[in-house]
């Protein structure tokens, strides 16, 4: 069995007709803000990116379409650095960042939903390049392949397999009659969200440019904001529920929102949920316990005060979004801990947020019990369910294989990052916080900070942490061991 | 279904007979030294413990009754709860601290082999400092019993993994009962007291400060900051000869079996061992190198200082270098990972174990291949034998149980305040009964924490030495009511 090599290359060549098409849209605002520069940058990408988009599309015919899963790991992944390199291509010629590993990183960070910048000043950049980078965001935050299965079901390459290994999550269920449906539901709703918010938005007093860049960061849970201390600009408190409102929306598995409108029993599909009754609690009681920490410590006047930025930081940090309104690392120690604690987790699977997702905490929570059970009674028969329903044993042993190459991921990539010499806690969460695609860190990548201290090296890195953490690690690591390009004896 | 009282109680009583009877090491001393106050509590206190514990013992008839799974779990947190208990009384009966909670984190963070402290060693009676190395002691030979008698009755996986590993039929050559088995790791684990006491009073040591080290050593529990406490202590020799006997205590003790009888292959074939090795090489050369290339010190001391630390951490005894907390982050950030792996299982060394941490890089590996080939069934292999399923799924869920409680932890300690560092180092090191972290708690002295958070840290060391379930297993309802049994 060999690599489909044509079909692959033929994907490539659609996406990169579609980053051309989708750049039509930052270069309409660079027109309408008259930065004629911004707007030959982007005019000199879109020409060479389509045509040969459209060259490979034309030309490379597969024999079969079929792809197998292996087929499906390289395109999703080549795709996504493709789809990086293509998209800083605009940073650099504008010249709003001449470095190229500052461009890469910016990008893959805001294509992987992430919204960690290596830039300290984002307010100087162009209109035309704010709005790439953020919509960039909104992009990402459903994943560009599945947008490919969506809008082209006809390509002629058999998608399923690529929309399947772009969001993978432990799936749950099985009943998707075809993927490029559920992809367009996905999109539908998508699109949705981000209309009420932009609308929301503006009537909270935004002006449309800040409210379609805020929500396409929001929604994607990307986070990128265009004012250097992100939502804290605004310091209103409606436009901070509004976004707090939309973020825990986009950290929801967004089928179950599908399903609340088509199937039987309307909205009790989303609320009897386990995964979303858990992602809840987990937003309540955090927030909570952190608003009750700032008050008692007096870190902000009123209760109002407290509780008003403790929910926005835990819904953005557990949705993976990682906007700021208050700095959190002038919190108290108990404060940061639990944000740390919620970098961790992440949003629901099949949701916009990245991060290791509720559903696995949960099964590998109910496999603990199960543990203790099965050694204080040895010989009962227990199974592990979710929603009622039976997880095979092999879903089970995926969801811990999952969770220990994410520990080692974490642990090799910060023994390398701190070779650049930070402390230890600046170099843990910018890891952290690069997998899990949130964004801000503690200390020297704090909310207030940036990534630019780093050095090439280990911003290259970081790009690479982040796309393997947004494509859920294995998809993309795969590719990098010797046996996944042997051939089949 | 109720517990087993009666053998439960005669089960414990044997351990105030120990205690007692090891109290007679620092009463000796204290009389050697003129403290009289000391002496005149080591005796009152042996002397009482070891009459009423055998008092116990003797009139308590021994009924038929069978000792189930939930009786030695009972067994072991009690036993373990009576020897805390038991080796705080002399601290509080010298009157040397008023505080109850501070006597048993000392007497806690002794038996669990962890080596913090709460005192300024330095100022403590000689009597009061020997015994808390005699509690080290105990608690290194408590848990090699732990691991040859009880934890495999309960489904441990670590002894019953490392022993796929030793060839049954040569265990079975010296011996067909474990209690003559656990009899040679006793042995053995004496053996090495004595050797590295011999070779540290050889050296720059006196007599008392020898008997101290070995003790902290050989049961990888440790001083904290060893030149603080001592400042003599900077020479190479000392250096050598600890770090040494804290690596071979924390090796698997069967192996020692088969060197013994001479079967040399199935020691270095040994997958564990060639594993812990090759992590430490590893860790030691990457340290050494970092602090060379910083320009931390020279070529020599990067070297000795590397090596050292590393042996230090990787062992889960915690001896630290003056300073150490300052070196660049490359080197602490690996030092962390070593010291969540930690030791060989059947070792006094704790932490994860790497044959645990074996089976979790050959799951990853298992992931890696089910994706490239779907289809195919891949069985977890450690060296040569497979891992059946229930064990793989036991050593998942310890690893996970782990991570977690460090979480959790972290979160209740960071009610103190400090900053992030100091606070997930000290769950790290308390869990992982090393003893030391970084930031303000470099120097194993954990006394900035207020009291309830003591005993938290406290707990933690419990439940890192007794192999997280023991614990945690009794928080379990259905633990207590069995009979009532639910579906989770």
């Amino acid at each position: 069995m060999n690599l489909n090599m044509k079909a692959f290359i033929r994907a490539l060549g659609v996406l990169m007709m579609i980053m051309g098409a989708t750049m039509v849209l930052p270069l309409i605002v660079s027109v309408m803000y008259h930065e004629s520069h911004t707007a030959l940058s982007f005019i000199g990408t879109i020409i060479p990116t389509s045509a040969i988009g459209l060259i490979l599309y034309r030309k490379v015919i597969p024999a079969q379409n079929a792809m197998t899963v292996r087929d499906g790991y390289l395109t999703v992944s080549v795709c996504w650095i493709l789809a990086s390199l293509i998209s800083a291509i605009p940073f650099v010629l504008s010249g709003a960042i001449p470095n190229i590993f500052d461009a890469l990183f910016e990008c893959s960070s805001s294509l992987t939903t992430t919204g960690a910048s290596a830039l300290s000043d984002v307010e100087g950049l162009p209109q035309g390049i704010l709005f790439w980078r953020a919509f960039t965001n909104w992009l990402g935050g459903m994943g560009i392949l599945v947008f490919v299965a969506a809008v082209l079901p006809s390509l002629g390459i058999n998608a399923n397999i690529l929309a399947a290994t772009e969001a993978p999550g432990p799936t749950m269920d099985k009943i998707k009659p075809k993927i490029s449906d559920s992809a367009k539901n996905l999109y539908i709703i998508y699109t949705i969200f981000t209309v009420a918010e932009i609308i929301l938005l503006m009537l909270a007093g935004m002006n449309i440019f800040d409210a379609a860049t805020h929500t396409f960061g929001s929604v994607g849970t990307g986070g990128f904001s265009n004012y250097n201390n992100s939502i804290a600009h605004f310091n209103s408190a409606p436009i901070e529920m509004i976004i707090t409102a939309f973020m825990i929306l986009s950290g929801v598995n967004f089928n179950l929102y599908f399903y609340s409108f088509k199937r039987q029993g309307g909205i009790r599909n989303l609320l009897a949920d386990e995964e979303f009754k858990v992602y809840i609690i987990i937003i309540a009681v955090v927030s909570a316990l952190i608003s009750v920490n700032l008050w008692l410590s007096h870190t902000y006047q009123s209760w109002g005060q407290a509780f008003r930025f403790s929910i926005f930081q835990t819904a953005s940090i557990l949705t993976t979004t990682g906007s700021v309104s208050a700095d959190y690392d002038f919190w108290p120690t108990f404060s940061k801990m639990l944000i740390f604690t919620l970098m961790f987790i992440g949003g629901c699977s099949s949701s916009t947020a990245g991060g290791v997702k509720v559903v696995r905490f949960l099964v590998i929570f109910k496999l603990i019990i199960r543990s203790i059970q099965v050694r204080l009674h040895p010989n009962a028969i227990i199974s592990i369910k979710i929603n009622d329903k039976k997880l095979s044993i092999d879903t089970v042993s995926e969801i811990a294989n999952f969770m220990f190459l994410h520990i080692l991921v974490v642990a090799v990539s910060t023994l390398i990052v701190s070779l650049d010499g930070y402390d230890i806690i600046t170099n843990f969460s910018a890891v952290l916080t690069c997998i899990g695609n949130i964004g801000p860190g503690f200390n020297l990548v704090g909310p207030s900070m940036n990534f630019s201290i780093f050095s090439n090296a280990v911003k290259f890195l970081l790009s690479f942490v982040m796309l393997a953490g947004r494509l859920e690690l294995y998809a993309f690591i795969v590719l990098f061991m010797p046996r996944f390009w042997q051939q089949n004896k | 279904m109720s517990f087993n009282y009666r053998m439960i109680l005669k089960f414990i009583s044997i351990i105030p007979i120990i205690m007692g009877l090891s109290m007679l090491v620092p009463a000796v001393t204290a009389l050697y030294y003129g403290e009289w106050e000391e002496f005149k509590v080591f005796m009152a206190l042996a002397v009482t413990m070891v009459f009423i514990a055998y008092a116990v013992f003797y009139f308590l008839r021994s009924t038929r009754g069978i000792i189930r799974m939930r009786d030695g779990y009972l067994i072991v947190f009690t036993g373990g709860l009576t020897a805390c208990l038991l080796g705080a009384l002399p601290y509080l009966a010298c009157d040397h601290t008023i505080s109850v909670i501070d006597c048993l984190f000392e007497s806690i963070s002794s038996l669990t082999t962890t080596g913090a402290t709460l005192f300024d060693l330095g100022v403590l009676p000689k009597s009061l400092l020997l015994w808390k190395m005699v509690c080290n002691w105990l608690g290194g030979i408590g848990f090699l019993i732990l691991c040859v008698s009880v934890l495999p009755a309960f489904g441990m996986e670590g002894k019953t993994l490392a022993q796929s590993e030793v060839p049954g039929q040569i265990l079975g050559k010296i011996t067909n009962r474990t209690s003559d088995s656990a009899k040679y790791l006793y042995i053995i684990y004496i053996a090495f007291t004595a050797a590295e006491f011999l070779l540290l009073w050889m050296g720059p040591m006196n007599i008392f400060d020898a008997l101290v080290n070995t003790l902290s050593s050989v049961s990888t529990s440790s001083l904290g900051d060893i030149n603080q406490t001592f400042s003599h202590y900077g020479s190479f020799y000392n250096d050598v000869v600890i770090g040494t006997f804290t690596l071979l205590a924390s090796l698997n003790f069967t192996l020692y079996f088969l060197i013994i009888h001479g079967s040399w292959k199935a020691v270095l074939t040994n997958i564990e061992l060639r594993t812990f090795l090759f992590l430490i090489v590893l860790g030691a050369v990457l340290v050494t190198l970092n602090l060379y290339w910083t320009k931390t010190y020279d070529f020599t001391e990067s070297i000795r200082y590397g090596v050292f630390q590393v042996i230090s951490m990787a062992t889960t005894a915690g001896f630290s270098i003056t300073g150490y907390a300052d070196w660049p982050s490359f080197s602490l950030v690996i030092l962390t990972i070593l010291m969540l792996i930690g030791g060989c299982s059947f070792s006094t060394a704790s932490g994860i174990k790497v044959i645990r941490f074996l089976v979790m890089c050959k799951l990853i590996a298992r992931g890696f291949t089910r994706r490239i080939h779907p289809r195919s069934v891949v069985a977890v292999k450690v060296g040569s034998n497979a891992v059946s399923a229930l064990r793989v799924s036991y050593t998942t869920v310890f690893i996970m149980v782990y991570f977690i409680l460090i979480v959790f932890a972290s979160i209740l300690l960071s009610l103190q305040n400090l900053d992030l560092l100091t606070t997930l180092s000290t769950a790290i090191a308390m869990i992982s009964n090393v003893g030391i972290g970084f930031g303000d708690v470099a120097t194993g002295n954990f006394s900035i924490y207020c009291e309830p958070l003591r005993l938290v840290l406290c707990l933690l060391m419990i439940i890192g030495r007794l192999e997280l379930f023991t614990v945690i297993t009794l928080f379990m309802p259905s633990f207590w009511r069995p009979d009532k049994y639910r579906n989770y």
